[in-house]
């Protein structure tokens, strides 16, 4: 069916005062024949809106290109309904604001009229490539899978179960509880935030066994996931029986573990009264503070940071085991009036309202607390421990004496070390990729729970060190997370981070040559293969990056409306000017996540731009197809910027390796454009981020200053 | 063996220091603004951060034996500071009061002197042995000196029993405060070893003489400069009250020796009379800015019994020493004489006790600055 393409151009926000937008006009009508075509002086507002919808209803027009703000301003106000493809060609931003304005006469620029008749080409032409994406339905399992049955599993289970799901608990132990079996006391969770509190598990536990829709299965591990959000099957292990349950959604709640004490020598762990904090909080429940002898322990020693943040242990900071030792001194001083504790630390961290708690604990005659270096630990015969300290509140160089020496270590995931807990069926592998730490890879501030499995999410210590009441908060999360994952995928939208958005790639599998390309850079794992290689899509998992198609060599993946040839008719559409009018065509390709904001910015700012510049956002660099660069440079262009985030350990990207996988490709094509005689240096991948927005003219500027010593493109006008 | 210092945290001195008005002390977290505050901390060797710290793990021999304590004036301008209200200048205050309670000999003395109702016991000594001379004197007059014409105070108890009472008392003050002061000498030598630069013995006492003449160092603080007009005044009327004592008591034996000069009760003109009166009565101001100062709480932290059996004491023997002149010149005979009666007993107290009371930092604040400029504490002392 053909496109009735209507174009819509606003002359408001300041655009009239850059452009002439009844010029603009003419290139709609004659240049892409748009079945309709309008000036209004306030697209947005009621009666410009009107003017759009009359066109739809008598049924003229529809599809949309709306030439005003960009596509990030007015998402709902421009939105015709899910039949209809609305585009907007950004002619506010990305020249209006950011570009020459008409002189003191009322005379357009020439570039910046170029400009803006570029964009509408551009837009124009893609908008009649594009398809209505339709949405990838199946029947969903609206049930979740929560892996541990600690305080986190637990709380997860309670949330999901309050949400209306029913609920699948795997634990690998006989009793429920994890590590909080072991505590004596819980850590203060209300205001003033200074008493402890008792431990809860009990009635947590009782809380959980009374939901009729939660199911339990003690002493079992999970032996396969198959199948992808909304539908995956789980085989669980029982000792020799095996059971299946079908769900739609995984939390994952192993919890952490300790660093291994025996492996900080230097802090004396092989001495007999040496203790780690869990063996010390276990003998706290006792209600018994005892040397290895039996004899009372009346000094007892906590060495903060045993292990953490320490190049050859662990290099991060817990954030936990300060609060852990000032709770277990309140446990000595609980027990025995008479005791002391000491509490060496490096520096003490008590975030938020837990000062109050390390304010009352300071405030107890009984607890010592200095800062300090340890720089040995000895036996002083079989009954006391010796610290030496340096650099002290105290002193330079002192020592101390105590009967017990408490080790504060740190944490580390359950996924370090350990069976997998998850035995996923995919072809990147049966666990989570990690990136630092062993901790599931996902920025643990700005998309918490998230991992690089679409539907599993992770909650508490397994995800970072944390202590009960944040895994309590955390494991709210994760569940409104796993049953958004259920709500979501059975209208076969995506999750993180486009939310709501319908379109899966389409493959084109007859011409496809297995070289599983694809199925080895998706982030996400949504790629299985078949025996011989070819890609077996799992449109659940799918988060809609377009990494695939941009890894593609054939050129077989695409979205309805997100597609190669959609990015080429617009790189083909740009009016390039012969090399004798010294005006340089420069393409970015800016990422919507970080760089087109930043774009945006930039021109709430009116910071001046160079007026050669036409940006194509991209949902992610991983998008980028070599094809463009071709493209770009066979039509004419003298240079090309690839804009995204940053890449590396500490990448930015939300779709985790786009930007790296980006740079890869990019250095792969370089040698090819030098051998057509073309410097390579004419392609290029910057980082911007939002906050480098003030940085852009700068960056493009430096950019074209190189490219002009080149000369024009040869290719112009070929 | 190691030559690292061995710290044991003291518990119970933690709690003494905690029990002696330094009640804040364990909320310090070390910042140090106190002693960047502190107008009287010197570049290189600083308090009171460090004093903090010995505090919160008491370390009795680091502090008991510390110079630093005494060179704090207690204006508090540290604790107006402190971001936590730790109140480091009323520690300080604790920790001398800790140093003199741990060098006054006998020590039992010292901790009855320092409870209230362990000076309450010790109040009745002089209340039996003045009370008892009284009666002893004049019992077989049928306590005639009541109906008499004029009111003379030495018909109650003559001036020979008086000296000869204040004399054992003033013996028995003398002997404990050498042996207090010895243990504090050997205590600061340990604790802050002599070093080059410092003055010689004859520099470091007239130079504290000029420095608590003038109130040099009460003049530096920021927020509590009214304090060091309260205690000019105080220390400025005792030592007037002192002169005139001596003087009276001069005098007195001169006349009875047979010279022709005017016997107490002297007019009201007498340059002796005038003396005392004026010196009366500057103490009278100055200890009653103390008080109230310390009642009301203005810039002062909380007073324990140290402070306030001293103050106490302190303003009630000016109080009726201004009164038994005052009943005498009204004649209210009755009441004259027991005003009187007890004015004495309170000089005793004072006298008898200076030692071990608050009184004592007399001594050991001056010895301790003497020692201070004595041991160069104005260069950098060395950490252990």
């Amino acid at each position: 069916m053909k496109k009735k393409c209507g174009i819509y151009i606003c002359s408001g926000c300041g655009i009239d005062a850059a452009v002439d937008t009844q010029a603009l006009i003419k290139v709609a009508e004659k240049e892409l024949k748009a079945e309709a075509c309008h000036v209004h002086p306030f697209l947005c507002d009621d009666s410009g809106l009107e003017l759009i919808k009359s066109d739809l209803r008598a049924g003229t027009v529809d599809h949309f290109v709306v030439a005003a703000c960009s596509q990030r301003f007015h998402q709902q106000s421009f939105d015709m309904g899910p039949e209809h493809m609305v585009l907007r060609a950004p002619i506010r931003e990305y020249v209006a604001w950011m570009m020459e304005p008409r002189d003191e006469n009322g005379k357009v620029n020439e570039d910046t009229q170029m400009a803006a008749a570029d964009y509408i080409r551009m837009y124009g032409a893609r908008v009649k490539r594009m398809e209505i994406p339709q949405p990838f339905e199946q029947d969903t399992i609206k049930s979740v899978l929560v892996i541990g049955g600690g305080i986190t599993g637990i709380n997860a289970a309670l949330e999901v179960s309050k949400a209306g799901y029913p609920v699948h608990l795997v634990e690998k132990q006989a009793e429920l509880g994890g590590a909080a079996k072991e505590y004596r006391s819980f850590l203060p969770q209300k205001a003033p935030y200074r008493d402890l509190e008792d431990n809860q598990l009990e009635e947590l536990i009782s809380r959980l066994k009374s939901k009729s829709d939660i199911s339990l299965y003690p002493s079992s591990t999970v032996d396969a996931i198959d199948g992808e959000p909304g539908n995956f099957t789980v085989r669980i292990k029982n000792g020799q029986s095996q059971k299946t349950v079908a769900i739609g959604s995984v939390i994952l709640a192993t919890g952490g573990k300790s660093y291994d004490k025996n492996k900080l020598t230097h802090l004396g762990a092989q001495f007999k009264n040496v203790v780690s904090s869990d063996e010390f909080e276990a003998m706290a429940k006792t209600g018994k503070l005892t040397r290895q002898d039996g004899s009372p322990a009346k000094t007892i020693a906590f060495i903060q940071c045993a292990g953490s943040r320490d190049k050859n242990h662990l290099s991060y900071c817990s954030s936990t085991c300060c609060m852990n030792s000032l709770k277990q001194a309140a446990y000595v001083r609980q027990i025995d009036p008479e005791t002391k504790a000491y509490i060496l630390y490096r520096d003490m961290r008590t975030p938020g309202l837990y000062e109050n708690f390390y304010k009352k604990q300071q405030d107890d005659p009984g607890i010592f607390l200095t800062k300090g270096e340890i720089a040995q630990v000895s036996e002083d015969g079989e009954r006391s421990i010796l610290i030496d300290l340096d650099n002290s509140l105290l002193g330079d160089q002192i020592q101390l004496k105590a009967d017990l020496l408490v080790l504060a270590t740190g944490q580390v995931s359950s996924l370090v070390d350990e069976e997998s807990h998850l035995n996923l069926g995919y072809r990147q592998g049966k666990d989570l990729p990690d990136l630092n730490h062993g901790y599931p890879d996902s920025h643990f501030i700005c998309f918490p729970y998230e991992t690089r499995r679409t539907g599993i999410f992770s909650a508490g210590p397994v995800r970072h060190p944390m202590d009960i009441n944040e895994a309590k908060r955390d494991a709210a999360g994760a569940a409104l997370k796993a049953v958004q994952t259920l709500e979501l995928t059975s209208m076969g939208k995506s999750m993180h981070p486009r939310v709501g958005d319908l379109s899966k790639p389409d493959f084109y599998l007859a011409r496809c040559t297995s070289c599983k390309r694809c199925t080895e850079e998706c982030p996400f794992g949504m790629l299985d293969e078949d025996e011989k290689g070819t890609p077996r899509p799992n449109p659940a998992r799918c988060r809609s990056c377009g990494t695939c198609m941009g890894a593609c060599p054939e050129r077989i993946i695409s979205f309805a409306d997100y597609s190669i040839q959609q990015i080429s008719d617009m790189i083909k559409e740009v009016e390039i000017p012969d090399e004798f009018e010294e005006k340089p065509r420069i393409l970015i390709f800016a990422c919507e996540n970080d760089s087109l904001p930043a774009f945006d910015m930039a021109a709430l700012n009116r910071i001046r731009i160079n007026p050669y510049i036409r940006i194509i956002p991209v949902r992610c660099l991983g998008g980028i197809n070599l094809v463009f660069v071709s493209d770009a440079l066979s039509v004419g262009f003298d240079g090309v910027m690839f804009m995204g985030c940053k890449f590396g350990d500490d990448y930015q990207c939300h779709f985790v390796k786009g930007s790296e996988l980006c740079n890869e490709r990019l250095s792969k094509v370089q040698e090819t454009i030098s051998r057509l005689n073309l410097e390579s240096e004419r392609i290029r991948q910057f980082t911007v981020t939002l906050n480098d927005y003030d940085k852009l003219p700068e960056i493009i500027n430096d950019f074209v200053t190189e490219i002009d010593a080149f000369g024009p493109n040869p290719f112009k006008g070929m | 063996m190691t030559d690292r210092a061995v710290i044991n945290a003291d518990l119970k001195f933690v709690q003494g220091i905690l029990n002696s008005g330094g009640a804040d002390l364990k909320k310090c977290y070390q910042c140090s603004t106190c002693t960047v505050a502190c107008p009287l901390s010197e570049e290189g060797v600083p308090f009171p951060r460090k004093e903090m710290i010995y505090a919160q793990w008491g370390i009795r021999d680091k502090l008991i034996n510390s110079v630093d304590s005494w060179l704090c004036h207690h204006c508090n301008d540290c604790s107006d500071q402190c971001p936590r209200g730790a109140r480091p200048g009323d520690v300080m205050g604790a920790i001398r009061q800790m140093s003199i309670r741990a060098f006054s000999k006998p020590s039992l003395v010292a901790k009855a002197a320092n409870s209230p109702l362990g000076a309450l016991l010790l109040l009745l000594i002089p209340m039996l042995i003045i009370g008892g001379v009284i009666c002893f004197l004049n019992a077989d007059q049928g306590f005639d000196f009541l109906t008499r014409e004029r009111i003379i105070y030495a018909n109650m108890i003559p001036v020979i029993a008086i000296d000869l009472i204040f004399m054992s008392a003033a013996f028995f003050a003398v002997i404990t405060m050498i042996l207090g002061l010895r243990g504090f000498i050997g205590g600061l030598k340990k604790g802050n070893p002599i070093i080059n630069g410092g003055e010689t013995l004859g520099q470091a006492v007239t130079g504290t003489i000029r420095d608590i003449l003038s109130h040099r160092k009460f003049k530096e603080c920021g927020v509590n400069q009214s304090r060091g007009t309260a205690h000019l005044l105080m220390m400025y009327g005792f030592i007037g009250l002192f002169i005139t004592t001596n003087l009276v008591l001069v005098i007195h034996y001169l006349h009875e020796f047979g010279f022709d000069i005017q016997d107490t009760p002297f007019p009201f003109f007498h340059p002796v009379k005038i003396l005392g009166n004026v010196s009366a009565l500057a103490a009278f101001i100055g200890i009653f800015l103390i008080t109230a100062r310390r009642l009301f709480n203005q810039g002062v932290g909380k007073s324990s019994s140290f402070d306030w059996i001293f103050i106490g004491v302190m303003f009630l023997t000016v109080l009726t020493g201004i009164m038994s002149q005052v009943f005498r010149v009204a004649e209210f005979v009755e009441i004259a004489f027991i005003t009187y009666y007890f004015h004495l007993v309170f000089v005793f107290f004072l006298l008898a006790f200076a030692p071990h009371t608050k009184f004592g930092h007399l001594f050991y604040r001056t010895t301790a600055m003497i020692y201070a400029r004595y041991c160069g504490r104005s260069l950098p002392l060395k950490q252990d």
